[in-house]
């Protein structure tokens, strides 16, 4: 660093043309910066723009009309959306947050424990697709069906290692006299890390759950493998189910206008969905202490 | 941050559940009702997007026909309804393509499948030409240069030939074809290797093929997208597609010499020139000798199993087949599809007699 | 440290006062452990399912799979390389587009907006992270897709076509452009918000001493700041590229469906993740079926390797200025 400090002073010595390759230099940045910026005004733009009218009552209650004709809605989507996310939730929460206990209070240098960091690390990498190929060979291959649970099973298979690590991250945070504390007054190990850790790091544990949650809802890949899409509303856990973003993926590939609007309407509602619940959850969390 | 509570000799603590967990346990107590309600009369089909407008609108009308009956139709192309099929993961598949040999083999044999001839249609040669009004016509050499890349602009003399007095701009020819396991595929592949023997040599014939030039559009819903939305694409789809889209589509030149419009009176007129129905009814009606014949013409058969293992469904799926092809004719007219003609009708009510739900025919009352 | 001390006194604790609690210990220790080897199973059932899936496509085709061209269906000969050079082209050259304008963004966002403003346009930018791969696919196909084709691409295919045979291809739309320009703005955010959080914490004394030295603003962050937040900004882009690689359907949405090797820069393709995506459900034999599998064992192979190696340069870094990932 320090010969850069040296050449940096030597071009100093340019006067003027200094003041021009600062100002050239920082208008691009500007400029970079106007255009991040503009991807996302113009994402956003063209979703408001194109997908607010399909936006109506009759969107969100009513299931699609057939193929190519106006009017239906989104509704089984909506509905199965929220069934997958649930499923998934009973997979990928106590899974999840076991293994980030694991990882923060209980990982000691030993052969497992490396190991097991490093796994969870990596598996946080695998490509949805990949996990939604497991899927199919072990849950719907053998039972002759598309279903829900096995949507909900890799959605929440790909939720383990979201909220492993960030569980792990928010207990690591929690200072360690409060487990000495809990310790010295004769509490048991387990208890110290069951009433006073995690409830210490609540508000972190469920803001990763909520994260990994809206990560998941926009995972598409692996349902298109389980959970098939359906036209009607669901009726079984063991029948395939519709998902918002399956219907965004066929509307948005089919040649039909209507599709096309319906699939902003469905994208719109998708992404303020996810936009809305993220800015009630960091105004919620600015109020606490702080967490980083 | 919560007291530390004091834990006696005992060591045991009090277990009290916080709102996320009753939360946890009503979430549980819907779904598992949800579950209970499981209706047997959900089905899954899946297969052609060839079909997939009317086998919606099947669907639909049937569902309010009978409200307890839901079939739930996923195009995600004929070579999926066949994988899904042979997986036994879906109550019938639908296909523009028959099953091959291999592929009866790994269904058990040919006996123990059952293919019903549902509906019958046009593949038209789709285009994206703006400047042209002229409705454009294809002969067979085109067509195949097109695909094969030997032709390159629509103003190549082999198009002009078809078109003479049509001002073709100088654009390239964008080909869009599938890149997914096709029925449409299947019926435009058989065409052009019937028609073409550089074709026939080069490519071959099938649902999945190895495309000499040319990108891939997923479903006939995604070769229509992508020809709407590129300069000089040229694909091939269902009429339905085109005509609902407004996409324009050619003439093309039969065997007997003629430019045939893709009209499904003209597909009932290939369908008619097939001299003899298989009894397997596994046939196919390209290239037809008749004056009037469309030359890329096909069928959708849905596909079952004859021996059903689930009896209430086999019931269910036989009952909306029979329907299909006796009362659902009518909407095959309203989005261009040919209906079928009386003797084909027939053979496939007997096939579908022969389905056996729990040792007796499933379409007995 | 703390840890070692408490777990020192813990076990102090443990061994002077026998308690019966002990058993409770036990109990939630072999739960949680038995939590984590459930997640080891999966993982590595993950690994078995893909290795028994490709087996019949492994024996056929063994590691020449892995180097051959061409996909024929009908003849079963296929080969991936276009897959894999797909995958690597995709990602690298999305992290170069969006290293460069990320990169640029941070500092513009640390080094010249007023505080009032940094709060803010950090947070717009990071809602690029809030929109699911599937709506960057909607705009991907409907929106920049039909824009590229009938701006750049016409323009690359008329001007510098004619010269350059790179540039002389078909001009779709869809393909390797745009899978590329929306997979970048889907990295934007990954690498403005943690180069932003690394070149925060360079610290003040250093820049002024530059200043000092009469070293103008520009200078002092390329020369000091950059260099300064150095690991931080590499560990971003190490954790862009293990998502890059993984990007499924934005990109099987985009990038327009080709199995041979691009030619020009208007060609489509197929990376790994998008070919099984598009693929799987409509396959026409077992043994096609089989070959996507052995893509998806490639694609995990290579995303676990990438992503392990992340895993240790990032720890290497960390703690170094003060980096976290």
């Amino acid at each position: 660093m320090a010969s850069k400090l040296k050449t940096s002073i030597h071009k100093d010595i340019g006067g003027n043309s200094r003041k021009w390759r600062g100002f050239v230099g920082f208008g691009l940045t500007g400029v970079a910066t106007l255009v991040s910026l503009g991807a996302l005004f113009s994402i956003l733009g063209y979703l408001i723009f194109n997908g607010i009218g399909a936006i109506n009552w009759s969107f969100l209650i009513r299931e699609p009309a057939a193929v190519g004709e106006p009017g239906g809605g989104i509704a089984p989507s909506l509905l199965g959306t929220a069934i997958l996310v649930a499923i998934s939730m009973v997979v990928g929460v106590p899974l999840g947050v076991g293994s980030g206990i694991y990882l923060s209070e209980m990982a000691r240098d030993t052969q497992f424990g490396r190991v097991a960091r490093i796994a969870i690390n990596t598996f946080i990498g695998v490509p949805s697709i990949v996990i939604g190929v497991f899927v199919y060979f072990i849950l719907v291959k053998p039972t002759s069906t598309f279903s829900a649970v096995a949507g909900g099973l890799a959605l929440g298979i790909i939720m383990i290692p979201i909220m492993a690590r960030t569980t792990e991250d928010v207990l690591r945070l929690v200072p360690h006299n409060i487990r000495e504390a809990g310790l010295a007054l004769g509490a048991p190990r387990w208890h110290v890390t069951l009433h006073v850790v995690l409830p210490a790091a609540r508000a972190g544990v469920i803001t990763g759950g909520i994260l990994a949650v809206a990560r998941v809802a926009g995972e598409t890949a692996p349902l298109i493998l389980t959970a098939l899409g359906n036209e009607y509303y669901p009726t079984s856990l063991f029948k395939p189910i519709d998902e918002i973003t399956l219907r965004i993926l066929k509307y948005a590939r089919g040649p039909y206008d209507v599709w096309h609007q319906q699939a902003y309407g469905a994208a719109l509602i998708l992404v303020f969905g996810v936009a809305a619940g993220s800015l009630l959850l960091r105004l919620s969390t600015r109020t606490q202490a702080p967490s980083r | 941050m919560k007291t530390i509570r004091a834990t006696g000799a005992k060591g045991r603590v009090s277990m009290r559940l916080s709102s996320r967990g009753w939360l946890v346990v009503i979430v549980f107590v819907c779904l598992a009702h949800i579950g209970a309600l499981a209706q047997s009369g959900a089905l899954t089909g899946a297969g052609s997007t060839f079909v997939n407008p009317l086998m919606s609108k099947w669907s639909k009308e049937y569902h309010t026909l009978h409200p307890n009956v839901q079939i739930n139709y996923q195009s995600i192309g004929s070579g999926g309804g066949r994988q899904q099929f042979l997986a036994k993961t879906v109550a019938f598949g639908a296909s523009d393509a028959p099953l091959t040999d291999e592929q009866l083999a790994q269904a058990g044999g040919e006996a123990n499948v059952v293919h019903v001839p549902v509906t019958q249609g046009a593949v038209v040669i789709a285009y994206n030409l703006a400047g042209v009004s002229a409705q454009l016509k294809f002969s067979p050499e085109s067509i195949a240069g097109m695909y094969l890349g030997t032709i390159r602009m629509w103003n190549d003399p082999k198009i002009a030939a078809d078109n003479p007095g049509v001002s073709l701009p100088s654009k390239p020819v964008l080909v869009v074809h599938r890149s997914d396991g096709s029925g449409t595929t299947d019926i435009f592949t058989d065409y052009l290797t019937k028609v073409n023997a550089e074709w026939k040599t080069k490519v071959g014939h099938g649902t999945s093929v190895q495309w000499p030039n040319g990108i891939g559009g997923q479903g006939n819903e995604g070769i229509a997208n992508q020809v709407r939305n590129t300069q000089g694409g040229v694909g091939y789809i269902e009429l339905a597609y085109a005509r609902q889209n407004k996409i324009p589509y050619g003439l093309v030149k039969n065997r007997a010499g003629n430019y045939v419009d893709p009209d499904p009176k003209n597909v009932t007129n290939a369908a008619a020139s097939l001299k003899e129905v298989p009894a397997d009814l596994r046939f196919s009606i390209t290239d037809q000798a008749g004056a009037q014949a469309y030359p890329i013409a096909g069928s959708t058969w849905v596909l079952l199993y004859r021996n059903q293992q689930d009896a209430e469904q086999g019931k269910l799926v036989t009952a909306f087949a029979e329907w299909a092809i006796t009362d659902g004719q009518k909407y095959a007219t309203e989005l261009d599809y040919a209906v079928l003609a009386k003797n084909l009708v027939q053979k496939s009510q007997a096939a579908l007699r022969t389905v056996m739900c729990s040792g007796k025919s499933c379409l007995q009352k | 440290m703390a840890t070692a001390t408490a777990d020192v006194l813990t076990s102090q604790l443990q061994q002077e006062t026998r308690r019966p609690s002990d058993r409770g210990d036990r109990l939630f220790e072999a739960v949680i452990k038995s939590i984590v080897g459930v997640v080891l199973v999966i993982f590595a059932g993950i690994f078995v399912v893909l290795c028994t899936g490709a087996w019949p496509a492994i024996k056929r085709f063994g590691l020449r799979f892995i180097v051959d061209t061409g996909w024929d269906p009908v003849h079963l000969a296929f080969g991936a390389l276009p897959f894999i050079a797909g995958t690597f082209i995709v990602a690298l050259g999305a992290m170069a587009l969006a290293g460069g304008i990320g990169l640029l963004t941070a500092v513009c966002v640390t080094e010249v907006l007023p505080r009032w403003l940094q709060g803010p346009v950090t947070y717009l930018i990071e809602m690029l992270a809030f929109i699911p791969s599937v709506v960057y696919g909607l705009f991907g196909l409907l929106v920049l897709a039909p824009f590229l084709q009938s701006t750049v691409e016409i323009w690359l295919l008329e001007h510098l076509g004619p010269r350059f045979s790179i540039f002389n291809g078909a001009p779709y739309g869809v393909g390797y452009l745009s899978a590329i320009v929306i997979l970048a703005v889907m990295l934007l955010p990954l690498i403005v918000t943690l180069s932003r959080e690394a070149l925060i914490l360079v610290p003040r004394e250093l820049k002024e001493a530059g200043y000092g030295l009469g070293i103008d603003h520009w200078n002092v962050v390329w020369s000091i700041s950059v260099p300064y937040a150095r690991n931080g900004i590499v560990g971003a882009f190490v954790l862009a590229l293990g998502r890059a690689l993984g990007e499924t359907i934005a990109v099987a949405m985009t990038i327009g469906g080709g199995f041979s090797l691009p030619h020009t820069v208007m060609d489509q393709g197929y990376t790994l993740a998008s070919v099984i995506a598009n693929e799987f459900n409509e396959v026409s034999s077992e043994m096609y079926l089989s070959a996507l599998i052995y893509c998806g064992l490639i694609l995990f192979v290579i995303t676990v390797a990438v992503n392990i190696l992340a895993y240790f340069i990032v720890r290497r870094l960390s703690g170094v200025h003060g980096f976290k990932a």
